[in-house]
């Protein structure tokens, strides 16, 4: 789990300044990669969430700052295998540590497939702006507001039809530890990922 | 031009987009305009990034486009900046936040105060008073009772005296003998220094139920949201040391492992916080097989129990503090989001100790085999009774026996390896109670293992590892020497 | 109504606050990002050994440096 990036790490050092960069793609075309990125602020269960989908375990751990580097694994949503990378947290796309900027370049070299962008239920209003800078950055964002078992038992509802409506982006809500909700995320992510047509559109047209 | 597909509201007109007000809107308007190059994200990210004087992309620019447009984007981005009275990344991050509360407050609501549960606990556990007892009792129970008393005591001494004592050693040692007539080989595999005999019986029956119950109380521990809180509990004893609270997880993770945790500094904010707890871990933060063995060598002279603890901590704070004046820069400052007390899963406890024990065995395995080969091949060649002959009169200027010397050869292999190495000679009642503690103190400053090794050098550079090993090797002596002098002459141990 | 700093406040009491007053743009990136931003109430939990502050569902720790370059309003 631990050596996980090693081969990512040399190809960013070595081979990409030599190719230009990761992204060949001219961005808001479809068929860049093929990778589907978790993504948030620390703490809000990105890694139980990469877990949940993979059958695969990285670390998880009730403080900020859990995941150091990129994990990489495979699920299968529906009838296909796509590969999933749990990412270290950050709270914003201007990098203040050493993981946030890997996440960032991590974003902005794989031409991501869908963006899942993982939120704290309690704590919308502190984390919707990440969300608008990654709809602002183009790639194709999700927005998964987990610990919905929390936000209810300190008596808060998030209404996720309007969230959607609003955002202009896919929305699901999920509890990730219990489970609750995981099944309508793969559900969403096989529809999202069902043919050329859904996986270009929330990438608007160029 | 735009999608009908169920969940797409989305052509991109449909996303939600922040208004940035029309002086930094007309600047992105005119950035994304000029550029040419690719970045991987909307020109209308790149514009703001920009804008902000983010370094990373201020760079790609230079690389990217004709030095005509990038000396015009820099006009631009000097125009914004005079233009508003506030910094240009708050000021954008104010606008985000903006658009994310309005929005906010139209999906989510609070209704009748709920309470989250347990927060009486957690404001215990951040008490300035009661705060302490609560730690003092995690440590208590935690990792003297769990893995000091119970894995480093009663398992040990199990799979020690029933199990490789008793059963597995003679039966190895015979098989080998019947199997094998040449000396050498039966050195190799078996008998004092064999592969098996001890190579494996170190990892097994000393390191590993050692590891595996520090791991698992560790788990709890990280599962149920106390680091954060012990972070801010120790803040002002750590700025001491040049670092801040944040350094916590790091610190006290390196009591598990000092490999994982030179691995987990990666999350301290600046190159001097991430170099100093590097120097420290490898210093003066016992991993759990050391400190099992440790505690399990000195439980018998409670007295040398505390002159460890004492010597190894004033190191810790000392070496922190001299290295912070002497490093430029300051420590930053903390801030940290505190998450609310979890009740920890057993199942994530579960898979976590088993991946991190996997991880750390075949991390260890092989350098104990490797360790017991090198050794082997030492003796064949006599460079071992060279080595040993070289460090046995370090190791007597401490008024050690000269057999300790092995113990410190091993801790080169491993941390571990080397206190195991001491808990034999314990064992055989060679060294006295001084002796004990200066050995031990030594040997927890010495030199961290080759793993640790190996970290530290892909994590912070060959030129620091070398600086920081080539400070500790002697410093680790020196102290132990002094301890030695100190208490020699309180008359330590003799009555 | 009057303007005082964080760590002029009272344990157990609220404010809202104005304004972020340091000039480490660092900070001011680190604080917004916490959900610390002009026009947001928070409440006082505990001074000692660090600051504690409850913004929304959220607790954050801080030292008094920090704290001092909090300003808040407070009725
Ligand atoms: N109650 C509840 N707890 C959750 C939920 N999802 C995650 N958690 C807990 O939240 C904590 C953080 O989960 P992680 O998956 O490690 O969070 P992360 O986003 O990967 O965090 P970083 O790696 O630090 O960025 C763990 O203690 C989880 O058990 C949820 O839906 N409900
Ligand atoms: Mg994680």
């Amino acid at each position: 789990m631990m050596r996980a990036n090693i081969g990512s790490l040399l190809k960013r050092w070595f081979l990409d300044p030599l190719t230009g960069h990761g992204c060949h793609q001219p961005y808001g075309t479809d068929g860049g990669g093929s990778v589907i990125a978790l993504v948030g602020s620390p703490n809000v269960g990105k890694s139980v969430i990469f877990n949940r989908l993979t059958g695969a375990y990285v670390t998880v751990s009730n403080y900020p700052g859990t995941t150091v580097e990129v994990a990489r694994g495979t699920a299968r949503i529906g009838n296909a295998t796509v590969d999933l990378v749990d990412t270290p947290g950050m709270y914003s796309l201007s990098p203040l540590t050493e993981e946030e900027r890997v996440t960032r370049s991590l974003l902005r070299e794989a031409c991501p497939r869908l963006v899942l962008h993982v939120v704290d239920a309690k704590n919308v209003k502190r984390m919707l702006p990440l969300t608008l800078q990654l709809i602002e950055a183009g790639w194709p964002v999700v927005l998964v507001v987990n610990m919905m078992d929390e936000a209810r038992r300190v008596g808060l509802t998030v209404n996720l039809d309007r969230l959607r409506e609003r955002l202009g982006v896919p929305v699901v809500g999920t509890s990730a530890s219990t489970g609750e909700g995981i099944d309508e995320l793969r559900a969403l992510l096989a529809e999202l990922l069902d043919g050329k047509k859904a996986a270009a559109c929330p990438m608007g047209v160029a | 031009m735009g999608c009908k597909c169920p969940h797409c509201v989305a052509s991109r007109e449909a996303r939600m987009t922040v208004d940035y007000g029309p002086t930094v809107e007309e600047a992105l308007r005119e950035i994304a305009g000029k550029l040419e190059g690719q970045y991987g994200m909307s020109g209308k990210a790149v514009g703001l990034l920009l804008l902000q004087r983010d370094p990373e992309i201020m760079e790609e620019l230079a690389r990217r486009e004709s030095a005509e447009t990038v000396r015009e984007i820099h006009l631009v981005i000097d125009r914004v900046e005079n233009a508003l009275d506030s910094p240009v990344p708050y000021y954008v991050a104010l606008r985000r936040r903006e658009a994310a509360a309005e929005l906010a407050k139209r999906v989510a609501s609070a209704d009748a105060g709920g309470r989250s549960p347990a927060a009486w606990l957690g404001r215990i556990l951040v008490h300035p008073i009661l705060g302490l007892p609560a730690l003092f009792a995690v440590i208590y129970f935690g990792l003297y009772q769990f893995v000091g008393v119970f894995g480093a005591g009663t398992l040990v001494d199990y799979l020690e005296s029933n199990i490789f004592e008793t059963i597995i050693n003679p039966w190895v040692n015979q098989v080998v003998d019947a199997l094998f007539p040449w000396y050498w080989v039966r050195e190799l595999l078996a008998h004092e220094y064999g592969i098996i005999t001890l190579g494996v019986r170190y990892a097994v029956a000393i390191i590993f139920p050692i590891v595996g119950t520090f791991f698992l109380v560790f788990s709890v521990i990280e599962d149920s949201g106390y680091l954060p809180r012990l972070a801010l509990m120790v803040d002002r004893l750590f700025r001491a040391v040049g670092l801040n609270g944040r350094a916590v997880i790091p610190m006290t993770l390196g009591f598990g492992c000092d490999t994982m945790a030179t691995m987990v500094t990666r999350t301290l904010e600046t190159r001097r916080e991430r170099i100093l707890a590097t120097l420290l871990l490898a210093l003066a933060v016992p991993c759990s097989a050391q400190l099992g063995v440790i505690m399990g060598i000195l439980s018998g002279t409670p007295g040398g129990l505390m002159v460890w603890a004492g010597t190894v901590t004033l190191v810790f704070l000392l070496v922190g503090y001299l290295t912070a004046r002497l490093l430029p820069g300051r420590g930053p400052s903390f801030y940290m989001e505190v998450p609310p007390l979890r009740m920890p899963s057993l199942l994530n406890v579960w898979r976590k100790t088993y991946t991190r024990m996997q991880w750390y065995f075949r991390e260890v395995l092989p350098l104990f085999i490797l360790g017991s080969v090198f050794i082997w091949v030492g003796r064949i060649t006599g460079i071992f009774t060279l080595l040993l002959t070289g460090l046995g009169q370090v190791v007597s200027a401490l008024g050690l026996p000269e057999e300790t010397a092995i113990a410190f050869l091993f801790g080169f292999f491993r941390r571990d390896y080397g206190a195991a190495g001491l808990f034999d000679l314990y064992q055989n009642g060679t060294l006295n109670p001084l002796q004990l503690v200066v050995s031990s103190v030594t040997l927890t400053l010495f030199i961290p293992c080759v793993a640790q090794f190996t970290m530290m050098a892909k994590e912070r550079g060959w030129r620091t590892t070398l600086l920081i090993t080539g400070f500790i090797f002697p410093f680790a002596f020196a102290v132990g020497w002094v301890l030695f002098k100190i208490l020699g002459a309180l008359g330590f141990g003799t009555t | 109504m009057s303007e005082k700093s964080l760590v002029e406040l009272r344990v157990g009491l609220s404010g809202r606050i104005v304004r972020l007053e340091t000039h480490d743009e660092t900070l001011l990136r680190k604080l917004t990002a916490l959900g610390l931003a002009p026009g947001e109430e928070l409440t006082l939990l505990q001074k000692i050994p660090s600051y504690i502050i409850k913004v929304g569902y959220t607790e954050v720790a801080l030292d008094r440096e920090t704290a001092v370059s909090i300003i808040l309003s407070c009725d």
